[in-house]
């Protein structure tokens, strides 16, 4: 009986995994995914972001709105359970905190702007830099998966791998940041919008 | 007078270890020096009464001149009622701080933290892993760790640090913070009452808290020692073992810590 048992674990499991792709799919893929980006001049986009770490019972779930403008306007509104907006502007951050307004040049902080720059490449889905990650194509269900490991070593610091989902019309559905102690963030996207005009409004601080 | 210097944030200021001028002790160093003087008279009596009839060599001498010093002594120990502070017996009914001891819960505040003239939010994580241990993160409202910490009983481990937060007196001041907030019970050495609250001074790392409360509820913490270093915690809409919102502010350095739960 056992050894009817655990093949038939291990085929349940497969079913549900991961496959590498082939380079040809690889490429068709990432072809598809940059032509989506170049052609995205605005994007409203809902998102659940989840926060997990490992000692925690339950992961953390806020939710919120994200605006992005060409070539590199990006607000980040998070509305449950707290309000609270972040915005990308200029080379400078601005953040309303309930109410509470402030800002700080990213200047003084480099890794925060190579961070924001990496989130905004990953929500366009361009992040297909073969010079700064080691890039790995997987196929998931209708959905394809790529991880990206960095290969800056200041970077692998904070960032041991970023993965993104591409729905099968090429657009990111979900990006996973995932810490070097496996403690990750995810965000998942919904409601898209694309080019569609956006008020200077939105990014208006 | 002293108390509106250290404590000038204090609406009607509790003073802790204050010694006032000699003139607020002299009816009490008075009543002191005539019960000393009273029963020095006792055991004189005793002396001169019990002395004829005990031999010379009986184990009553010692007993007797023990008995003297210790009277003594109380008599003199009525030393400064700490003020306003009405010192009782030492009790405890359960955790001293109940607001992070609960193992099945996540604590999730949203951190607002003012840091000289910077102001910056984020997510503050608790959790209890083990009867003496607490994990402690903090990271932005965006998912980024800015410092993870482990406590457990008198270990401390950095996990992790973003490179600029890195520094001695800010590190060691969080772990100071941190660990008033998660200790559950920590070493009592006196208990006092002032009007409706119960007050409790203890020991956690070598450094004296007073713990106050107010119909059953602990309402705030205070860490005072010495003139400058003194800090407030301020535990607000407490229910069960949950305060809704906590606030730290120090008094020697510009930091102020705000916390609001979310969950």
């Amino acid at each position: 009986m056992r050894n009817l048992i655990y093949p038939l674990f291990f085929f349940v499991l497969g079913v549900g995994a991961q496959t590498k792709m082939e380079i040809t799919e690889a490429n068709a893929l990432r072809e598809k995914v940059m032509q989506h980006a170049a052609a995205t001049n605005t994007l409203s986009v809902d998102f659940v972001q989840t926060k997990h770490l490992g000692f925690l019972s339950n992961d953390i779930i806020t939710k919120g709105k994200l605006a992005f403008k060409t070539p590199n306007l990006v607000k980040w509104e998070y509305t449950d359970p707290f309000q609270y907006s972040i915005l990308f502007k200029d080379g400078t951050m601005y953040v309303d905190d309930e109410g509470n307004k402030s800002q700080m040049d990213m200047g003084g902080s480099k890794l925060f702007e190579q961070l924001n720059q990496l989130i905004v490449n990953s929500v366009k889905g361009d992040m297909f830099q073969e010079d700064e990650f080691y890039i790995t194509y997987f196929k998931k269900g209708n959905d394809n998966e790529v991880h990206f490991v960095p290969k800056n070593k200041n970077l692998s610091k904070y960032i041991k791998a970023f993965h993104l989902v591409f729905n099968p019309k090429g657009e990111v559905i979900q990006v996973r940041m995932i810490e070097p102690s496996d403690d990750y963030t995810q965000i998942t996207f919904s409601h898209r919008t694309v080019n569609k005009p956006l008020p200077d409004a939105v990014f208006d601080h | 007078m002293l108390s509106k210097l250290v404590f000038p944030i204090w609406k009607q200021p509790l003073v802790i270890r204050e010694r006032n001028g000699i003139q607020d002790f002299f009816p009490q160093m008075m009543m002191s020096l005539v019960l000393a003087l009273g029963s020095w008279l006792y055991l004189q009596r005793l002396y001169f009464c019990i002395g004829p009839i005990l031999p010379k060599k009986s184990f009553f001498w010692p007993v007797l001149t023990k008995l003297s010093v210790l009277l003594l002594m109380l008599a003199c120990g009525s030393y400064p009622k700490e003020n306003n502070f009405n010192e009782t017996e030492i009790t405890t009914n359960g955790i001293l701080n109940p607001y992070f001891s609960d193992p099945s819960k996540d604590y999730i505040y949203k951190a607002r933290i003012s840091l000289q003239k910077k102001e910056f939010g984020g997510l503050f994580i608790v959790k209890k892993l083990g009867p003496d241990r607490h994990r402690v993160v903090f990271t932005t409202e965006m998912g980024s760790k800015i410092l993870d910490f482990s406590f457990e009983r008198d270990k401390f481990t950095v996990n992790y640090l973003l490179d600029e937060m890195d520094r001695k007196v800010l590190i060691n001041t969080l772990k100071n913070d941190f660990r008033t907030l998660i200790t559950g019970n920590p070493q009592v050495l006196r208990t006092f009452t002032k009007d409706d609250q119960k007050i409790f001074e203890t020991k956690n790392d070598k450094k004296k808290y007073f713990y106050f409360y107010k119909d059953g509820l602990l309402n705030k913490i205070i860490r005072a020692s010495g003139k400058k270093d003194k800090t407030e915690f301020l535990f607000l809409e407490a229910r069960g073992n949950m305060s809704k919102i906590i606030r730290i502010t120090h008094q020697n350095i510009p930091l102020r810590i705000n916390l609001k739960t979310i969950k």
